[in-house]
């Protein structure tokens, strides 16, 4: 007979261990336990059967590895919280005998303490490591810094988060790596990405935090204590990485009176390891530069710069963990361009196998690539208004490349002006709706208004020279990449609808950014074209436009216009309209050199409309011409004759649309044939959903068709 | 030879009368012996009485060494002592307790005593909390410096690097602790597809602030959906326990009958027959030796049965045991590729549909409804009412991606438990 083997000797009774059984090993209680596995990331597991692994008849909920609770007897922190248990004891003592003063001095000498230094190497071996999980903590650390303090919540943690986040987005500013930001109702969601990781966390809105007593403070506390020390670690590595001093100067006075991102000052690491400052505050990046060098240390600098720039510097000697030596060849501050601009160290690998001459190219990472999109803002002078968010605005401007940016005193310090009547200024972000002039107060009298006017401007009052926009238009150029009209953002309009730049469309759903033309089928127009004459001939051409249509008026309270106006921009660049002739607005020119820019000027003069309406309709007719093939002769007949032409031309095109479907068609249906039952059940199925799809995105493009027909490019 | 001839000796003779007392009979040893010892004394290098100390005596400093050895076995001091004895260069400090009330004799002291010798109050309660709190308070260990000045992910830049002592070369250096593979393994996600749940969700659309009327009305009916789905479901479970409360109550009262009828002996089919429908309670009854008999000799065959059905599936077993084998591995390894392709299939885990198996006895808070409602619907950022509670997003999100337990909250923690008693002293009394 083989040998009797005990029970709970071997196999997963031995991999397992329960958790009272882990804490009794360990010798420490269960929140010190708990937080030590926080600390080290151990988790709860899950044995394949719970009855095999528990010897006790009551059901244990929590199992952890065998192994992980062993290793875990190595850990300094386990020793330090027994010691202090056994320092707290020492404390009652002196304390029951009254010893007050021996108490407040054992206190003071004999706490154990500990830092979390080695923890953070050993979870995250590499720094990408670090990166990957930066979005649980950034969450949480700007979670924490936006809470109220209250006896769960030390004001000590709160500070701490909040210096360490602002930190993290000086960084984010200094190296333009942020790519995304989304206004939600929950908070407001930022991307960034950082050494070709994306990461995506979520900052509350200001003030909105309440604290509930479902949420265990304690957990959460010990999270935010692990991720600070990560992210302190992580800012470290990201400021020498850019060659910038890690921690940056920090001026508590200006950050009491609110100057938040303002109240840093970042230093350059210069040539030589000699510090060079760059105050990152508004609008004196380029003149801070000035102060460090004088004409003799801006000798030198050159001249270093040059000798460097000569040697040949072979750049396999430049090893990746020397931030000294990389920042040597790779940023020389020259005295002219300010330290914000330095470009990261970390490159990007190139990666560039051997091409064949008719082989497809792979698209390779660029770091260079976004360039355009860090200075979106650079040349404008923005002024934030009281009632507008200021952390979230100064945080996105300044990290597209705005250099000047001020905002009302209440807002707190920092700001580039608090003038409002500062000419320099060319963007103003307000968000509030503009008074009827009868409600504004009636203006002061003669005798104070000189002064009055050169230093605040009346509420309400515009000035002129400037643009107004609502915040969402900075949201929506970041997403966008590019500068958007801002007349539709102008106060008191009703705003288009502020999009998720993660979405992913799928290939048959309804872009509302992208151009009609280029989504739509084949003789989609054509179709739709002749459904509404027939409509029109019917009597009632509005109905067809969806039945959607009353229920958003309903519920939304909104114009459909309204809803989709802001994808016409991109459509009117696709018209081409000919007759857009730029008169008035020079000032406004000057600053916009995008195409786009070209249909906002034509908006604005309404007289010359008809003008416009005639010579659009002439062109469309030309467009249709070259199309169908004709001369251009037969264009310019009467419109009589054109509009028989065109009739005739889209029932041709109809007609070749339609008749290619059905060969399609006939295709399909031929293969199916040849399939099994099931294929052949799948493939329904998959047609369905694509009819479907095609259907609803059909509905909305011939929506959009006919607001464009009507309304015109608005 | 000399005893006999010998003179007499002075001090010990008896009488002086005779001839023993004549003066060839006087005793002169003492003076031969002196001068012999002086002639020996000049023979052997001069008269030591005529010499000085120095030449004749040495002064030994050393001492000897055995006899110290000998008398510290003997006689071994206590270690006390020796430590007592111990006198430190540097003058010891004044432990004396002095009374507050000493001063320097410029300033009076103040009538109030303090207490505390020097510790404010608040500090002072800050001390006790920590001294007596127990489990209860948070224990700050673990300190996060204010500044970081190394990157610990640059080799030997935290310093660790360990010198091993020249003396012990020959020693193998110590192994470092490895940490087991269990411990990078992934926590268990709790969604219900399996998948990982990150620990940020990409937003839907639906939550912009100024959301399109599609993606907002999708997220609406979605979300009104599960909603009606939960109160559907809440109703039908108010009307199950309706149904089975009225069921109760009315099987009490026939029972209630059926008792006041057998009381009053008054005999009802009808009554009768509901009441068997009601309760049809088999009563046991005792069975005979034969019964019993049959009933083993049945379990018995059965048993018999089922062992030789057994053997003969192990014997055809063993006769096609590599095809069986070979069915196992192929079964087994399709189960891992449906495994793997399934974990592909679902990459991201959805947080608000859970699997039913979690850590810890409470079930996870469903997510709070996150969404604006027609009437709250803004297109401005300064009207926008925040919805949700990011704090409890990150807890949830925690217990979700399987980073935790799920426990009750502790709102207040287990006290002491003292026993009260009462003391008997009241009864030892004398009249």
């Amino acid at each position: 007979m083989a040998k009797i083997k005990k029970k709970g000797t071997s196999g997963q009774a031995r991999n397992f261990i329960t958790r009272t059984q882990a804490v009794r090993k360990l010798q420490i209680s269960l929140p010190d336990f708990r937080r030590l596995c926080i600390f080290k990331g151990i988790y709860p597991r899950e044995p394949r059967n719970k009855k095999k692994v528990s010897k006790s008849s009551t059901p244990s909920t929590t199992f952890y590895y065998t192994k992980d609770i062993q290793y875990l007897l190595h850990e300094p922190v386990l020793r330090k919280f027994r010691e202090h248990k056994a320092f707290a004891k020492k404390l009652s003592r002196a304390l029951g005998r009254g010893d007050v003063s021996t108490a407040a001095r054992l206190e003071k000498t004999a706490k154990p303490s500990i830092t979390l230094d080695h923890i953070v190497k050993e979870r995250y071996p590499t720094f990408v490591d670090a990166l990957r999980d930066l979005d649980d903590a950034l969450s949480m650390l700007f979670l924490f810094a936006n809470l109220p303090s209250t006896s769960t919540v030390a004001p000590k943690t709160i500070s701490l988060c909040e210096r360490l986040c602002l930190e993290f987005e000086h960084y984010l500013i200094a190296s333009h790596s942020l790519r995304k930001s989304f206004l939600s109702i929950k908070g407001i969601y930022y991307q960034a990405t950082i050494q070709g990781q994306d990461i995506l966390w979520l900052v509350p809105y200001k003030f909105a935090q309440k604290v509930t007593g479902d949420v265990d403070f304690r957990i959460m506390g010990t999270f935010v204590e692990f991720y600070a020390t990560l992210l302190g670690f992580v800012n470290f590595r990201l400021y020498t990485s850019i060659g910038l001093v890690y921690p940056p100067k920090f001026d508590r006075k200006s950050d009491d009176s609110g100057g938040e991102l303002g109240a840093f000052t970042l230093e350059g690491r210069g040539v030589g390891g000699t510090l060079a400052s760059t105050a990152q505050t508004n609008g004196s990046a380029e003149n801070n530069i000035a102060t460090i060098s004088s004409s003799k240390q801006q000798k030198q600098l050159e001249s270093i710069a040059e000798r460097i720039a000569s040697l040949p510097t072979p750049s396999s000697m430049e090893s990746e963990h020397d931030p000294e030596s990389a920042n040597m060849g790779a940023t020389p501050p020259s005295p002219g361009k300010p330290l914000t601009e330095l470009v990261p160290v970390d490159t990007i690998d190139t990666f560039e196998p051997p091409i064949a001459a008719d082989a497809d190219v792979l698209d390779q990472p660029d770091l260079t690539a976004d360039d355009g999109l860090a200075h979106l803002f650079a040349s404008f002078t923005f002024y934030l208004s009281r009632e507008t968010p200021r952390q979230p605005l100064e945080f996105l401007l300044r990290s597209f490349g705005c250099k000047r940016l001020g905002w009302d005193s209440v807002l707190g310090d920092g700001a580039f002006t608090n003038n409002e009547a500062d000419p320099s200024i060319t963007h103003q972000v307000v968000d509030r709706p503009p008074l009827p002039p009868t409600s504004l107060p009636p203006l002061p009298e003669a005798g104070a208004e000189d002064e009055i006017s050169s230093t605040s401007v009346r509420p309400g009052s515009r000035i002129p020279g400037r643009i107004y926009v609502q915040p969402q238009w900075i949201w929506d150029c970041v997403n966008a990449g590019k500068l958007l009209r801002p007349d539709l953002y102008a106060p008191g309009a009703i705003l288009p609808p502020h999009l998720s730049p993660w979405v992913k469309l799928g290939e048959r759903e309804y872009d509302p950014t992208a151009p009609l033309a280029g989504q739509e089928r084949e003789g989609e127009e054509e179709d739709a074209d002749s459904e509404e004459s027939d409509e029109d001939v019917g009597g009632d051409g509005d109905e067809g436009g969806g039945k959607t249509a009353p229920r958003i008026d309903k519920v939304n309270g909104k114009a459909i216009p309204g809803k989709i106006a802001h994808v016409d921009v991109e459509v009117g660049e696709g018209m081409d309209i000919a007759g857009s002739e730029p008169s008035e607005d020079g000032e406004e020119k000057d600053e916009y050199h995008d195409e786009e820019w070209e249909g906002f000027d034509d908006d604005a003069e309404s007289e010359s409309e008809s003008e416009a309406e005639a010579s659009r309709s002439q062109y469309q007719r030309e467009l249709e011409a070259e199309a169908a093939g004709l001369p251009f002769s037969s264009v310019a007949v009467g419109p009589q004759d054109t509009a028989d032409a065109k009739k005739k031309s889209r029932e041709d095109a109809r007609k070749k649309a339609a008749r290619k479907r059905r060969e399609e068609e006939e295709e399909l249906e031929r293969a199916k044939m040849m399939m099994s039952r099931k294929k052949r059940k799948l493939l329904d199925k998959m047609l369905y959903s694509n009819r479907k799809k095609d259907e609803e995105a059909e509905t909305l493009r011939r929506k959009r068709r006919k607001i464009e027909r009507n309304g015109g490019v608005k | 030879m000399a005893s006999t001839t010998r003179p007499p000796s002075q001090f010990n003779q008896p009488s002086r009368k005779g001839k023993k007392a004549w003066r060839k009979n006087i005793d002169i040893t003492e003076v031969q012996e002196g001068l012999e010892i002086v002639r020996d004394e000049i023979i052997t290098g001069g008269i030591i009485v005529e010499k000085a100390s120095e030449e004749l005596f040495a002064i030994d400093t050393a001492g000897d060494r055995d006899i110290a050895k000998a008398y510290r076995l003997k006689h071994k001091p206590l270690k006390a002592d020796e430590i007592l004895a111990a006198r430190s260069a540097i003058p010891p400090v004044d432990s004396r307790k002095r009374s507050s009330r000493l001063t320097d004799g410029v300033l009076e002291p103040s009538g109030k005593k303090r207490r505390g010798g020097g510790v404010p109050f608040r500090e002072l309660q800050r001390l006790k909390h920590i001294a007596y709190g127990g489990e209860s308070i948070p224990k700050d260990v673990v300190e996060i410096p204010e500044t970081k000045i190394y990157d610990p992910w640059v080799d030997g830049s935290n310093g660790t690097i360990t010198m091993q002592e020249p003396r012990f070369s020959f020693l193998e250096p110590p192994k470092p602790v490895k940490e087991p593979k269990t411990l990078k393994q992934a926590p268990i996600s709790l969604a219900a597809n399996g998948g990982e749940i990150p620990a940020v969700k990409k937003p839907d659309p639906g939550i912009s602030y100024n959301p399109t009327f599609r993606d907002w009305d999708a997220l609406l009916v979605k979300e009104g959906e599960k909603e009606i789905e939960t109160e559907k479901r809440r109703l039908r479970d108010a009307e199950e326990e309706q149904q089975a409360l009225e069921s109760v109550t009315a099987a009490a009262e026939e029972e209630d009958v059926a008792i006041s009828d057998r009381e009053g002996d008054i005999e009802d089919p009808e009554t009768e027959a509901m009441e068997k429908a009601w309760v049809t309670r088999k009563r046991p009854e005792r069975k005979t030796q034969p019964q019993r008999n049959k009933i083993r000799r049945r379990k018995e065959a059965e048993r018999k049965a089922l062992w030789e059905s057994q053997m003969k599936k192990k014997a055809l077993q063993a006769a096609e045991i590599k095809k069986i084998k070979k069915a196992i591995e192929a079964k087994e390894l399709s189960r891992i590729e449906a495994e793997a392709k399934k974990k592909k299939a679902t990459e991201e885990g959805d947080d608000r549909v859970l699997r039913r198996r979690r850590f810890g006895k409470i079930p996870i808070a469903e997510p709070p409804l996150e969404l604006v409602l027609p009437d709250e619907l803004q297109d401005s950022l300064r009207l926008l009412k925040p919805e949700g509670n990011l704090l409890k997003e990150r807890f949830r999100n925690a217990l979700v991606r399987g980073k935790l337990e799920t426990r009750r909250p502790i709102s207040q923690w287990k006290k002491k438990r003292r026993s009260v008693t009462e003391k008997w002293t009241y009864k030892d009394f004398k009249i």
